[in-house]
């Protein structure tokens, strides 16, 4: 085997990082997914995401890379992911609103009972995170089950909500599964339903949108990188040799 | 199933139209049956573990034709590469899961259900056919070999990127978070990031460490029947995505 070119050395930082994070996401498929969330946030990972970062923003700085738009795109993409992931992590959340004074909801739910109004979210153990700078009146809860001869199976679940501003203006909204709200940079998701004494109530899902813009942006580039390296480029230098003669 | 059976066990047969036929009404009956399951589901069956396997059975006829015709892979071990997949995938389908089709959960019931779960079943069978050309070359270390297993992980990386990318996008709408260290979603990501792995290491070495390229293939692969099988069936694993059965 020839010797290792010096200007390859990218390549081999490439490759043990991939590894090292392929390893490391299949041992915290084993963690379950509240231990992995905490193992892939604590410290030392944090550190690894950094390391990923950097090396992807100096990979950027490589001049043949500039000559390979294709490629530039998937690594421009990896970064604004990465970059975006740590924006709107909870971690990132907790920093700004102690460093800014802000009061911002990474991530909790509401539990809203009808004709209740509500703004006070809480975490999944009802401890209470903060406040809405509005409240929310659940109008009216239904779901619906497929006919079947057993235990009912769920169909849809669906909220049915009035948003009201301090100024007095109010509206109306439907929140399904699949079919959330995004309101006041956050991003309201049907997540649960139970029933208590006073009948039934609807756990919405509330979670900020920091980074949304700059993660639709990196995965777009992704899958058109992708997609030029992998499909485009092979397509059109295939043509190439079956046309050696064109002009 | 049977049909590719007898297309696998055809390529000992020296008559190609003989071949050729058995594959031929292999994939129309796959491809019928899955019609049939669909209508009888009422929706794009791509839910359970059976309707799993009986699309990526439905998808190998066409994938194969494009292979054979776009990409010129006509050899006899990608014949047999074809038919013995088909056995492989249509034989849990047919014997091993249940395949009363079940009502679709809200979660499912949504436009990203079908570009996201047939991206991965597109990716999971051409990166099966590379697995199968790896495993060929192995014991020669053929360049030939090679060739074809990296041709095919190409064509198949950016449908692993999309439906990584769907998913994810799939998961900030209904569950609020783009990503939830779900061990599906973990599996998925390492799939991703060995093949990956693998295209940057070919960059450097090129085609002088032959073996290594086609056992980084089926490292690949593994993690895919990982992906797909493990992750599904197992008790180890709970997460969002146990809707299969």
């Amino acid at each position: 085997m020839n010797k290792i070119d010096k200007n390859h050395w990218r390549l081999i930082v490439s490759v043990v990082l991939l590894g090292l994070w392929a390893g490391l996401s299949i041992y915290g498929s084993f963690l379950g997914s509240q231990r992995a969330a905490s193992f892939f946030q604590s410290f030392p990972l944090s550190l690894f995401w950094l390391t990923c970062l950097v090396f992807l923003l100096f990979s950027l700085l490589y001049i043949k890379l500039w000559t390979q738009p294709f490629l530039f795109m998937l690594h421009l993409g990896a970064a604004f992911v990465l970059a975006a992931g740590f924006w709107g992590s909870p971690k990132a959340s907790a920093w700004r609103n102690h460093i800014w004074g802000t009061s911002e909801i990474s991530k909790g739910f509401l539990f809203l009972a009808e004709k209740e109004s509500e703004r006070t979210v809480v975490d999944s153990d009802g401890r209470v995170l903060g406040s809405l700078p509005f409240d929310i009146v659940l109008e009216r809860f239904t779901t619906s089950f497929y006919e079947s001869p057993g235990l009912p199976i769920p169909r849809q679940y669906e909220s049915r909500i009035t948003i009201r501003q301090p100024d007095g203006s109010s509206s109306a909204y439907t929140i399904q599964v699949n079919r959330p709200l995004f309101y006041g940079g956050y991003l309201f998701y049907q997540h649960s339903w139970g029933k208590d004494e006073k009948g039934l109530y609807s756990v919405i899902g509330i979670v900020n949108n920091r980074g949304l813009s700059a993660l639709l942006a990196g995965y777009i580039l992704l899958v058109l990188g992708a997609a030029g390296q992998f499909w485009v480029i092979p397509f059109l230098r295939s043509r190439r040799k079956e046309r050696p003669y064109s002009s | 199933m049977l049909f590719d059976a007898l297309a696998a066990a055809g390529v000992f047969f020296p008559s190609f139209r003989m071949r050729r036929a058995f594959w031929t009404a292999g994939c129309f009956v796959s491809a019928a049956a899955w019609l049939l399951h669909a209508f009888w589901a009422g929706y794009f069956p791509m839910q359970t573990m059976f309707e799993v396997f009986l699309t990526l059975g439905m998808l190998l006829g066409p994938l194969s034709w494009f292979c054979r015709n776009r990409l010129s892979m006509n050899d006899p071990l990608s014949e047999f590469a074809d038919a013995l997949l088909g056995f492989l995938i249509l034989f849990p389908a047919g014997f091993v899961f249940p395949e009363h089709p079940r009502p679709l959960p809200p979660a499912l019931q949504s436009p990203l259900f079908i570009p996201h779960v047939l991206s991965y079943m597109l990716a999971y069978v051409l990166l099966a056919k590379a697995a199968l050309h790896a495993a060929g070359g192995l014991t020669t270390a053929s360049a030939f070999r090679e060739k074809q297993s990296y041709r095919l992980a190409s064509m198949a990386f950016p449908l692993l990127t999309l439906g990584l990318v769907l998913g994810s996008i799939w998961g900030k709408i209904a569950w609020g978070d783009w990503w939830s260290w779900d061990p599906k979603e973990l599996w998925s990501l390492a799939c991703w990031l060995l093949y990956l792995a693998y295209f940057h290491w070919r960059l450097w070495t090129g085609n002088r460490i032959i073996k290594v390229n086609l056992w980084m293939i089926l490292v690949g692969f593994l993690a895919v029947l990982c992906t797909l099988l493990w992750v599904n069936l197992s008790n180890l694993f709970r997460g969002l995505h146990n809707y299969t059965g």
